[in-house]
C-alpha cells in the first residue's frame, strides 16, 4: 500500500513553515494517503527530486531559499526558478505539481514563477490552516 | 474509525522527583473519536484539569503516551508542540485569558499572527468568526470593557482562530452567569455538531454535561468510568452516580456536602466552594447549629465566613435545614438543582445592580457596569465598607471611580445598605429584570 502514497515534499528554510505543513499534513489526516517528506534548502530538495525512490509528484517550494554556490551559501529566487525548470523539463517529473510559497507581493515575481512552470503561486501571509487544507484535499484529488 | 485522541497509560507527577511529589494522573488510557463530544466530570483536584492540558500540548507527558492521530505529542520538540498547539487544538479556559492590553479583535489575530498570517488577511477571518456569534461590534474594546459573557465569546472564537479539529475547553462556564452559560454551552454544541469539531469539556458541574456523548468520571487521577449515552441518560448517570463513583471513602455526610455544594454556589471559586463544604459538613453532622450555620454564611470572607448575601444565605440554610429535618431528600434537591440550577452569584448581582440604578437618569457605560458589578461583589463579600462604596461611586472615571454625583452614590450606597442590612425581600420582587 506505501507505494500508492502520493509523494509530497516541502521545501522551506523555515523551520516554523516546514512543522506547519507537516502538522497540517498530520493532524488533517493527509498523511493517511501521502508520503511526506521536508527539505531546508535547495542542495537537499535536489537530491530527493533525483532519485526515484522519493521523488515527489507535489513539491511546496519557498522562493528564496539557500543554494550553495562556489562553497558560499547564496539566497535567491532566481535558483528557485531554476529549479522549477528543471522539474518540468524532466520527462519523469513533468506532471509533478508545483506550489511556491512567496514572502514576495511584487507582481514580476508571481508572472516569473508562471513562466518557470509553478502552477499555483500563494503568498505566505495569506493562508490561513483552512486555506492550505483546502488546497492539499484539491490536489490530492487530481 | 481511528481515535483522534489516545492516552495510553499515562502517569503525570507535579513537583516529580522532589520530596513534595505528587502523582495527579495514574495509569490513565482512553480513547476519543473524531467528532466525539466528550466531558471529564470530576470535583476540584482530581485531576481533570492535567489531563486536558496533556491533551491541549500545555503539559508535556512524563510518563506514557499521548497520541494525536497517530502520532505521540511526547515526542514533539517545542517548537513542534508550539505550533501543534495553534493548528491542531483550541483552548477555552475559564478565566477567559484575553490579553487586557490588547481590543477583542487583536487577541482573535493573535494566534493567526503566530503562524506567520498577515494583519489584513487574520483581521477578515476575525471579524467573520465575531459576526458568527454576533459581537462584531465588540471588535475594537478592550476585555475590561466587556462582560463575563462576551469575554468567554471571545475566548472561544480565538480558540478558533486557526481552525483546529480539536477543541478543549477547561471549565467554560465557571465565571458566567446562567443565561451566558447556556450561550457557550449551546455555541460548544454547535461546534461539535455543525462544524464536526471534536470537542472535551473538563466541568464540576453536572448540569453541564447535557450535551455531551461520553463522560470520563475523573476521581483523584484516576477514570473510574466512561459512559457514552444520551442526553437523557447522561442525566440519569450523574445522579445514580455521582455519590458513589466520585468519592467513594467519603462518609454520607461529606458526600452530600460535596455533592450539594457546587449547585448551591455555582459561579462561586474553588477557595469559596471548600469552604462552604466545609461548614455544610459541620451543619450536617450536627457540629454547629442552624443560626451559627447561616451566620457563617453571611460572615464576611475576610471574617473567615462565606460573604454571602442574606438572601442567598438564608435561601441556602432553609434548603440544608430541609435536607436534615428530612422534608426532602438529598436526591430529589440535587435533581432539583441539576434541572433549575440556584442562581450564580454573577445572576444575583446583575439583578441588584439593576434595581440599585433603576432610578439613575443617565445612562450606565459598559464600563461603568462592569466596575458596578465589581463593587457589589467586594461590598456582599465584605471587602469595602459601605462607606468605601460610597466613595468609589463618587471618585472621578480618572481615578478609577465611576463618576457619579454624591447624591447618586449616597442613594445607591443605602439602598444596598438596607438590602445587605435589613431586607429578606425575595429579589425577583423588586428587581426590574
Amino acid at each position: 500500500m506505501a507505494d500508492k502514497k502520493t509523494k509530497v515534499l516541502i521545501v522551506d528554510d523555515d523551520e516554523v513553515i516546514r512543522i506547519y505543513f507537516h502538522d497540517i499534513f498530520w493532524i488533517y489526516g493527509f498523511e493517511d494517503r501521502c508520503e511526506l517528506s521536508v527539505a531546508a534548502d535547495l542542495d537537499a530538495a535536489e537530491r530527493t527530486v533525483v532519485d526515484p525512490a522519493s521523488r515527489p509528484s507535489i513539491v511546496f517550494l519557498d522562493l528564496s531559499l539557500p543554494k550553495k554556490v562556489g562553497g558560499r551559501t547564496v539566497i535567491d529566487p532566481r535558483y528557485s526558478f531554476d529549479f522549477v525548470k528543471r522539474i518540468k523539463a524532466d520527462p519523469l517529473m513533468s506532471e509533478t505539481r508545483v506550489v511556491m510559497l512567496s514572502d514576495h507581493a511584487e507582481k514580476e515575481f508571481e508572472a516569473e514563477a508562471k513562466e518557470a512552470g509553478v502552477d499555483i503561486y500563494l503568498r505566505k501571509g495569506e493562508n490561513l490552516p483552512k486555506d492550505i487544507v483546502e488546497l492539499v484535499s484539491r490536489l490530492l484529488a487530481k | 474509525m481511528d481515535p483522534i485522541i489516545r492516552l495510553q497509560n499515562v502517569n503525570f507527577w507535579y513537583e516529580h522527583g522532589k520530596p513534595s511529589e505528587y502523582l495527579a494522573l495514574k495509569d490513565i488510557s482512553f480513547d476519543i473519536n473524531p467528532g466525539e463530544y466528550v466531558a471529564f466530570f470530576g470535583a476540584s483536584g482530581s485531576g481533570k484539569t492535567t489531563l486536558l492540558y496533556l491533551i491541549a500540548g500545555i503539559e508535556q507527558s512524563q510518563d506514557g503516551k499521548i497520541i494525536i492521530n497517530g502520532r505521540d505529542i511526547s515526542t514533539l520538540s517545542k517548537q513542534e508542540l508550539a505550533i501543534y498547539r495553534q493548528v491542531g487544538v483550541g483552548m477555552v479556559f475559564q478565566q477567559f485569558n484575553l490579553i487586557p492590553s490588547l481590543s477583542v479583535v487583536q487577541n482573535i489575530i493573535l494566534p493567526m499572527s503566530f503562524l506567520g498570517v498577515s494583519q489584513e488577511r487574520a483581521k477578515v477571518e476575525a471579524m467573520e468568526l465575531l459576526k458568527r456569534v454576533g459581537i462584531e461590534q465588540l471588535a475594537d474594546r478592550f476585555p475590561d470593557e466587556l462582560s463575563g459573557g462576551q469575554q468567554q465569546r471571545v475566548g472561544i472564537i480565538r480558540a478558533l482562530a486557526n481552525n483546529p479539529p480539536i477543541i478543549v475547553a477547561d471549565e467554560p462556564l465557571g465565571n458566567l452567569d446562567s443565561t451566558n452559560a447556556e450561550t457557550v454551552l449551546a455555541f460548544l454544541k454547535e461546534l461539535n455538531e455543525k462544524d464536526g469539531r471534536t470537542v472535551i469539556m473538563v466541568t464540576h458541574e453536572a448540569w453541564s454535561l447535557r450535551d455531551a456523548k461520553k463522560i470520563f468520571f475523573i476521581k483523584d487521577g484516576v477514570i473510574t468510568e466512561d459512559k457514552s449515552s444520551s442526553p437523557k441518560e447522561v442525566g440519569q448517570t450523574i445522579s445514580q452516580r455521582l455519590y458513589s463513583q466520585l468519592s467513594p471513602e467519603l462518609s454520607k455526610t461529606q458526600l452530600t456536602a460535596q455533592a450539594l455544594s457546587s449547585l448551591f454556589l455555582r459561579g462561586y471559586s474553588a477557595p469559596e466552594l471548600k469552604r462552604f463544604e466545609f461548614f455544610l459538613s459541620q451543619r450536617l453532622e450536627n457540629k454547629i447549629d442552624a443560626d451559627l450555620f447561616r451566620m457563617m454564611l453571611g460572615r464576611p470572607w475576610h471574617s473567615d465566613g462565606l460573604g454571602l448575601w442574606k438572601q442567598k444565605a438564608n435561601k441556602v440554610s432553609q434548603w440544608v435545614e430541609e435536607v436534615i429535618e428530612e422534608k426532602r431528600d438529598v436526591e430529589s434537591l440535587y435533581k432539583e438543582l441539576e434541572t433549575h440550577p440556584e442562581a450564580p452569584l454573577a445572576d444575583d448581582v446583575e439583578k441588584l445592580k439593576s434595581w440599585l440604578v433603576s432610578d439613575y437618569r443617565g445612562e450606565l457605560s459598559d464600563l461603568q457596569s462592569v466596575q458596578l458589578r465589581e463593587i457589589i461583589v467586594d461590598r456582599i463579600r465584605g471587602v469595602i465598607s459601605s462607606d468605601d462604596m460610597r466613595e468609589i461611586l463618587n471618585l472621578p472615571r480618572s481615578k478609577a471611580g465611576l463618576g457619579f454625583s454624591i447624591h447618586t452614590a449616597e442613594r445607591i450606597k443605602e439602598r444596598l445598605d438596607f438590602i445587605l442590612n435589613n431586607g429578606h425581600p425575595q429579589l425577583g420582587s423588586f428587581s426590574p429584570v
